[in-house]
């Protein structure tokens, strides 16, 4: 059977300065993944690089045993999708518009099925109060939340996180783990988290940090 | 020596962007095929009518205070001249077809259009792409092009063509009042509108078209290209904005001016 995400021998470099380098990571279907990061070590490309929206000078990347590049846009979408750490949203449109305007360009589903979907994640993660708001008025926590739940409502086979325990309170974290956790396994995602200094990691299956270039475990 | 490469790099740069002007031309046609899906199409329809709001309708205002004083300039300067001849109505009807419908209603929309929206649209686009939501979209894999050009593309060239016929009818009655507070014995709206309609030919509906068409077409392309091009450096998005005025105001006059003189030889 083919792993839900595998990256092959990844290269990766912005200029002179190498981020990484012969780089393998394998993700398997239901499987929830942290890994540490630092500052500045290629936390967020890593994500990137998994979300292929970052070229890496060597290396493929495979969804399901197929090539990135073999996959349509719609197909990508469907397969992972990303929370980004700061900002992330569109600030022409509302937040429930930002979680609708992806479902509605790569999928026919009808407007009030996507309305549902948005609504029904909301509800769970109790992020209704957010929905009819534009991005300026989000400070960095909610605007991370709002990136969430435009995420978990697509339904993607992988998600990946870029530091969402930031700046959150030990309260609002451990709620947010726990339903998140409990998401993902119901719907048979798989999670790849970055985490930093402070945040927890024990509701993870397999822990890694960024080192030398490359991950090990720890 | 160094005057020749300065002229010879600012050619090529002008070449650079035209080509670049031709590709996103394409680029939007083969992005159009993507409206035949109801759910994109139900997306690019949300934002066109807001753009063709904020750029045809909004400009309502500013396009009927200009079109008042140019009508009631045509009129009184005419009439300054011809007021005594008895074919006064006959002449003026030509005078205006030929200023006002050919030439200064198409330049005069089109400066409204440059001036109110398209550097709105450079700077909506540069501050998209300062807050690095470009990414954004390519990371949801929403192709930019579908969702800020297309918008822009088509409402422009509409904007521009419903700019040109409001300009014209305001000028028309703003002329027509002045002329019956100058003359006792004024014809009615109605026959002034007759006589001004009858001097306008197919030819001029068509040329008027297209330079709607292609201005539009090509500001609309211009001020994309620009709002993308801004950098994350202060002050870039204010250099995008001058940087693009001109080279549109270049592309209207060009072609205005290039297609009178084909067709009105």
């Amino acid at each position: 059977m083919n792993n839900l995400l595998e990256l092959n021998d990844i290269h990766l470099k912005f200029g002179t300065n190498t981020v990484f380098e012969n780089l393998n990571l394998i993700l398997n279907y239901n499987e929830i993944l942290v890994i540490k990061t630092g500052v500045l070590d290629g936390g967020t490309s890593l994500l990137k690089l998994c979300n292929n929206c970052l070229t890496a000078q060597a290396g493929i990347i495979y969804y399901e045993g197929v090539v990135s590049n073999k996959l349509t846009n719609g197909e990508l979408f469907q397969s992972v999708g990303m929370q980004f750490e700061s900002e992330g949203l569109l600030s022409m449109y509302t937040v429930k518009e930002n979680c609708k305007l992806p479902q509605t360009y790569h999928t026919k589903y009808k407007d009030s099925v996507i309305n549902d979907n948005v609504e029904k994640v909301a509800q769970e993660f109790e992020l209704n109060h957010l929905l009819n708001k534009y991005p300026y008025q989000l400070n960095d926590v909610q605007l991370r939340l709002a990136n969430l739940l435009r995420l978990l409502s697509a339904k993607p086979k992988i998600i990946l996180l870029d530091e969402i325990q930031s700046g959150m309170s030990d309260k609002l974290r451990e709620g947010m783990i726990m339903k998140l956790v409990k998401y993902v396994r119901n719907h048979n995602m798989s999670l790849i988290m970055n985490i930093t200094a402070g945040d927890v990691d024990d509701f993870s299956d397999r822990k890694l940090k960024i080192e030398n270039f490359n991950l090990s475990s720890y | 020596m160094a005057l020749l490469g300065k002229l010879g790099h600012t050619i090529l740069s002008l070449f650079g962007m035209l080509f670049d002007l031709f590709g996103l031309l394409s680029k939007s046609i083969t992005m159009s095929l993507n409206l035949f899906s109801i759910n994109k199409f139900s997306i690019f329809w949300q934002l066109f009518i807001r753009q063709l709001y904020n750029t045809g309708l909004k400009a309502t205002y500013i396009n009927t205070v200009i079109a008042i004083l140019i009508g009631v300039l045509m009129m009184s300067l005419t009439y300054s001249i011809l007021g005594d001849n008895n074919r006064f109505i006959d002449y003026y009807a030509k005078l205006f077809v030929l200023v006002i419908i050919r030439e200064i209603g198409p330049l005069i929309s089109g400066i409204i259009l440059i001036a109110r929206s398209a550097n709105a649209v450079t700077a909506e686009l540069g501050y998209l792409k300062q807050h690095e939501q470009l990414e954004v979209l390519k990371s949801l894999k929403i192709s930019p092009i579908f969702l800020l050009l297309l918008p822009v593309f088509y409402a422009f060239p509409l904007s521009l063509l419903l700019m040109f016929f409001y300009f014209d009818l305001v000028c028309i009655f703003s002329s027509w009042l002045l002329m019956s507070v100058l003359q006792s014995d004024s014809i009615s709206l109605h026959d002034f509108l007759e006589i001004i309609l009858d001097q306008i030919s197919l030819n001029e509906v068509i040329i008027s078209a297209s330079k709607a068409f292609i201005a539009g077409l090509f500001i609309g392309l211009t001020c994309i290209y620009y709002g993308a091009s801004v950098e994350p450096k202060f002050a870039s998005i204010s250099r995008s904005i001058s940087t693009s005025t001109t080279s549109q105001l270049i592309i209207l006059f060009t072609v205005n001016i290039l297609l009178s003189v084909i067709a009105y030889r």
